[in-house]
């Protein structure tokens, strides 16, 4: 567990480049990050919103990170319309408050099988000022998703239905020519 | 939070927390005043055992011309205690989604005190992660509840700490 949290720790240090690339003048709406600590690999969202012939919509891009490799992919919601719905739900996700919790000395041996996952957006409070927040949730297998993870799963899956419909859609336009 | 990952990683090998004697935190809150410049930090910690468990609260102030450092447990200031348990009724906004969330009125740009927290959340299903939320005091409307528990906090602190 300890060289996991030390992975994860590191493997979270690397997120810093995503803001780093040329996206720079977008605006994020969100971001997401899910790291699958039994296999090391790491898959990042970042949803901006663009403006394309003259209509803004959002823009989605993911990066795989994992040890055979990397691979980024994007979509816009015209591409993908189902990024719309979910957010939709984004905006309706509970934040939870804080806890008293303390993350004490973990025992040796104890199994690191577990997702970690990080949404980071943005909050307005009463008064119209605009901060950022993150929530961050480590979730041990088998059990009932928060609503973060949940969220975030069905990112993901929406948008690597999409990528592999684009794709198939793609050889068929190869096979056509 | 990644350095507070990497110290629970490093006190899970044995060694004490070089950050500080009493191990992490369950939460951080740093008020930061801009003109004149200061800083209060305040940090959450458990101490003693068995019986004598109970949470120490401890407060850093760094300004030009020196620094002070103090900490009151809630067994030495029992309503400290219910003001540090209000953070867990903390009302989080949901987030902000551009052209889905209602259009908010905009905020100036001068803030004056910086709120930050950072800390841990429960979820709804029993699993933990870590939060961190900011705020600015701008004299304008009324405070979000941030900056209502951190006020509270401090001038209940400094409370505790008048009554000796």
């Amino acid at each position: 567990m300890i060289e996991a949290l030390l992975a994860l720790a590191l493997a979270s240090q690397d997120l810093d480049a995503w803001d780093m690339d040329d996206q720079g003048d977008e605006r994020l709406i969100l971001a997401f990050t899910a790291y699958d600590m039994r296999i090391g690999r790491r898959t990042s969202f970042r949803i901006s919103e663009v403006e394309i012939y003259g209509e803004r919509m959002p823009f989605v891009q993911r990066m795989i990170v994992q040890r055979q490799g990397r691979s980024r992919h994007q979509l816009t919601a015209t591409g993908c319309p189902a990024i719309r719905r979910l957010l939709r739900s984004a905006a309706a996700l509970p934040m939870p408050s804080p806890g008293l919790v303390r993350i004490g000395p973990i025992a040796s041996g104890t199994r690191a099988d577990a997702d970690w996952y990080r949404l980071e957006g943005t909050i307005v409070w009463p008064d119209g000022r605009r901060e950022t927040i993150r929530v961050e949730s480590v979730e041990e297998e088998g059990v009932e998703p928060s609503p973060i993870a949940g969220w975030g799963r069905s990112l993901m899956r929406a948008f690597q239905s999409c990528v592999e419909r684009d794709m198939t859609e793609e050889e068929e336009r190869v096979e056509n020519d | 939070m990644i350095d507070w990952l990497v110290a629970a990683a490093l006190a899970a090998q044995g060694g004490a927390s070089e950050r500080h004697e009493h191990g992490l935190p369950f939460f951080e809150l740093k008020i930061e005043r801009q003109l004149p410049s200061r800083r209060t930090t305040f940090e959450l910690f458990e101490v003693g055992e068995g019986e004598q468990t109970t949470l120490l609260i401890e407060r850093r102030i760094d300004e030009l011309g020196g620094s002070s450092r103090h900490d009151v447990t809630t067994r030495e200031c029992l309503y400290l205690g219910s003001v540090v348990e209000a953070v867990t009724e903390l009302g989080v906004p949901t987030l902000y989604i551009e052209g889905i969330s209602p259009p908010e009125p905009p905020a100036s740009h001068s803030p004056s005190t910086l709120y930050e927290f950072r800390g841990f959340v429960e979820h709804p299903n029993g699993e933990m992660g870590e939060i961190s939320l900011s705020s600015y005091d701008e004299d304008r409307g009324a405070e979000d509840s941030l900056r209502q528990w951190a006020n509270s906090l401090a001038h209940n602190f400094e409370e505790c700490l008048a009554e000796g």
